[in-house]
C-alpha cells in the first residue's frame, strides 16, 4: 500500500498580505502593466526578426522545411512567447500553431507538409501588409484550431 | 478572481525566475519591479537554477516549461525529490508558451502550483500569488506524487477570492482560443 504524509509548510507569501508598506494590488497590476507597455516597440522588432526567419524557413521546398523543422519550432516558440506583449495576439496564437504541428511530428510522427504550409501562410497574412480586424484574425486562427484538431495535432 | 481592496508588499519575497528567452525574461522581470519585488534572481539555464536552488531559499519560483534539455517539469521534480531540501514545499508556477492540455497535466503531476501562459499577464500572475499568499493548502508527500493537495475542501473560500471553476466555466462557453488562463486552472 502507498505511504501518503501530509505536512504544513509555513506559507512564507501569508506575510505579504498587509502589513507597514502594502500597495493596492490594482495599483501593483497597473504599475506592472505599464513596465511591460514600454517593452512594446523592442518586442515587436523582435517578434518581425523571428517572423520573417520563420517566414524565410517555411516557404522552401518540403524536402528544406522538413529539415529546418526543429529551427522552425523554436523560433515560433519565440514568438508565441511574446508576440501578445506587443498586442500581436493573432501572431502569436498562429506560432504557437506552428510549434504544435512540428510537436506533432516529433512525438507522434504526425507530418501534413499542406498543414504547416497554410499555417506559414497563415502567419504571413497576419503579420504582413495592413492588419485584419479582431475578427478577422479570430477567423484565421480559429479554422486553423480546426485543422490542427482534424489531423491530430493537440494544442 | 481579485478583490481590488487587497494590499500586499512584496518588496521582501524572494523569487527565483528561470528562463531563456532574453524577451520573456525581461517581461517577467518588469512585472516583478512593477510589483515592488526587490529580490529576484535570474538563471537563464537549468544548471544556474539547480545551483539556486541548493544555496538560497525561495519563496516562490517561476519555471519556464520549454528549456531545452531540463525544462521547468523536470526542474519542479528535481526540487520536490528532497524533503530535506530548503526549497521542497516552495511553490512552483511554470510559465509555458504553448500550454497544452497534456503539458498541463505534466505541471500538476509535477508538484507544480499552477501554469501560467506566456506572454506573461500582470494580472495572472498577481491572481496566483494572491491564492498562494491566502491559501492554506498541507503539502502531499507520497512515492508518486510530491505537492500541492489539490483537493478541495468544502469550505467557503478566502476573503475576496472567487471560485476558480466558476471563471473557467464561464470562459469555456465561449472558447475563442485553444486554452484560456482559466481553462489551464481548472485543470489543477
Amino acid at each position: 500500500m502507498a505511504r501518503v504524509r501530509y505536512i504544513t509548510p509555513e506559507n512564507r507569501l501569508a506575510r505579504t498580505l498587509g502589513g507597514e508598506g502594502a500597495r493596492f494590488v490594482e495599483d501593483m497590476v497597473q504599475d506592472a502593466k505599464g513596465r511591460v507597455a514600454a517593452l512594446a516597440p523592442e518586442i515587436a522588432s523582435f517578434v518581425a526578426a523571428e517572423v520573417r526567419l520563420i517566414l524565410e524557413l517555411g516557404m522552401q521546398s518540403e524536402e528544406l522545411v522538413f529539415a529546418d523543422c526543429r529551427e522552425i519550432a523554436d523560433a515560433a516558440l519565440r514568438v508565441a512567447e511574446v508576440a501578445g506583449a506587443a498586442d500581436r495576439h493573432a501572431i502569436g496564437d498562429a506560432a504557437r500553431g506552428i510549434r504544435a504541428m512540428i510537436e506533432g511530428l516529433f512525438r507522434g510522427g504526425i507530418w501534413h507538409s499542406d498543414a504547416l504550409k497554410l499555417h506559414v501562410d497563415a502567419l504571413s497574412l497576419l503579420s504582413n501588409g495592413p492588419r485584419q480586424s479582431d475578427e478577422e484574425e479570430a477567423r484565421i486562427l480559429e479554422r486553423l484550431k480546426r485543422m490542427r484538431a482534424r489531423i491530430g495535432v493537440q494544442d | 478572481m481579485r478583490s481590488s481592496n487587497i494590499r500586499m508588499n512584496l518588496r521582501h519575497t524572494r523569487v527565483l525566475v528561470i528562463e531563456d528567452n532574453p524577451h520573456s525574461l525581461e517581461i517577467i522581470s518588469q512585472i516583478l519591479v512593477g510589483f515592488g519585488i526587490n529580490q529576484s534572481q535570474k538563471c537563464e539555464t537549468m544548471e544556474d537554477a539547480n545551483l539556486a536552488v541548493e544555496k538560497s531559499q525561495f519563496d516562490i519560483i517561476l519555471a519556464d516549461g520549454e528549456m531545452k534539455g531540463q525544462d521547468g517539469f523536470a526542474f519542479t521534480r528535481h526540487v520536490r525529490a528532497d524533503p530535506g531540501a530548503c526549497n521542497f514545499t516552495t511553490p512552483i508556477i511554470i510559465v509555458s508558451g504553448c500550454p497544452t492540455r497534456q503539458k498541463i497535466i505534466e505541471a500538476r503531476d509535477s508538484g507544480a502550483s499552477f501554469v501560467i501562459a506566456k506572454p506573461m499577464v500582470p494580472g495572472a500572475l498577481l491572481d496566483r500569488i494572491i491564492w498562494i499568499a491566502k491559501g492554506d493548502r498541507d503539502f502531499v508527500v507520497a512515492d508518486t506524487y510530491r505537492g500541492p493537495d489539490r483537493r478541495f475542501r468544502n469550505m467557503p473560500l478566502p476573503e475576496g477570492v472567487d471560485e476558480r471553476r466558476a471563471a473557467a466555466l464561464r470562459m469555456a462557453q465561449s472558447p475563442k482560443r485553444a486554452l484560456s488562463q482559466d481553462e489551464i486552472d481548472s485543470l489543477f
